[in-house]
């Protein structure tokens, strides 16, 4: 016999995710979901994040790594409010996780979150976690074609930061060809380039923040 | 390897779903999933036989439907096919679109014995 089901499968981290979404609009709090390959630079992006912005807005970060501490470790030195989720192996951090995770701030106190999800960038944005907006993060060092190998995170990212640009010279990272799958797949998609170690671009991206946070923050 | 979550998740719904309706064995599972998901069939086979091992779900066929990315374009109202990564409406080359399908990840059925 054939019995029809009709339910999507990740209906409960999807309905999860909702809730989450529902929370951090009644508190205005923007929650970003970093999303990018193991070694692109997440975590220094947070660190020069954290330096220049915590004396501004009230931040916390959600560490998202598959067994280590190591990553959350280098953040202590900012005295923010920090929780590590380790995932045991799985490729993604889930909506409720995030939940659990989100239960240990006083969101009340908070304007702003950043979950830096397990490097990978296939698996995390399949994911939703009731993120204000997805982030990707893509070095230059990975090379021009990922766009185009990895659609969905660039259809699904509000921002994309190409990082390590300072690299270029030393890679065969091709800027025009990059731009051009980008444009075929998401064309409206803003990119900030940068480099952590040269600090470059960085303003542009404390700008897109704050500007986020005017538009939906804490008054 | 998403796609172990994804099976599981998938596990738990059709065993409901069996025990409701008192099946001893279940043979097929209908999926459908978007093109825009990044899940591969072979290995979503291989995580269903770890997963359902020892059950009354174990050598059940997979049989996924692929979907095709489907937008509607804002600026002109039409309907087009996603073709080789290109978002961008196919009648005016706006980009201003709206997902109709691709995305979906959807048990339709299952089919077993009482």
């Amino acid at each position: 016999m054939e019995i029809a089901i009709m339910k999507a499968v990740l209906e409960e981290n999807d309905d999860r995710a909702r809730e989450i979404e529902g929370l951090l609009k009644e508190k205005k709090v923007l929650l970003l979901n970093l999303i990018s390959s193991p070694g692109s630079g997440k975590t220094t992006l947070l660190e020069k994040t954290l330096e220049h912005l915590k004396d501004k807005y009230s931040i916390a970060v959600i560490e998202g790594d598959i067994a280590t501490a190591r990553d959350a470790e280098r953040l202590e030195k900012y005295q923010i409010p920090l929780v590590v989720i380790n995932t045991d192996g799985a490729c993604h951090l889930n909506s409720m996780s995030i939940k659990n995770a989100l239960d240990k701030f006083n969101l009340d106190n908070l304007d702003l979150i950043f979950v830096e999800n397990v490097g990978n960038l296939v698996c995390p944005s399949e994911f939703d976690i009731g993120e204000s907006a997805k982030i990707a993060i893509l070095s230059t060092a990975e090379g021009d074609d990922k766009p185009e190998k990895y659609p969905l995170l660039f259809r699904e990212s509000e921002l994309m930061i190409l990082n390590k640009i300072d690299l270029i010279p030393y890679t065969n990272f091709n800027k025009k060809s990059f731009y051009k799958d980008l444009e075929k797949i998401n064309k409206d998609l803003p990119v900030i380039e940068t480099s952590c170690t040269k600090n470059e671009g960085l303003t542009s991206w404390f700008e897109w923040i704050g500007q986020r946070i005017k538009d939906g923050g804490k008054s | 390897m998403h796609e172990l979550t994804v099976v599981s998740n998938i596990f738990k719904i059709i065993l409901e779903t069996a025990e409701k309706n008192n099946l001893s064995k279940i043979s097929k599972i209908t999926l459908k999933v978007g093109r825009q998901r990044h899940l591969a069939p072979d290995l979503m086979k291989f995580a269903f036989d770890s997963v359902s091992k020892n059950t009354i779900a174990y050598g059940a066929s997979l049989d996924i439907e692929r979907v095709d990315i489907q937008m509607k374009c804002r600026s002109c109202d039409i309907d087009f096919t996603v073709k080789n990564n290109t978002y961008l409406c196919i009648a005016c080359g706006s980009a201003n679109l709206e997902t109709i399908a691709g995305k979906d990840l959807l048990i339709e059925s299952i089919e077993g014995e009482v």
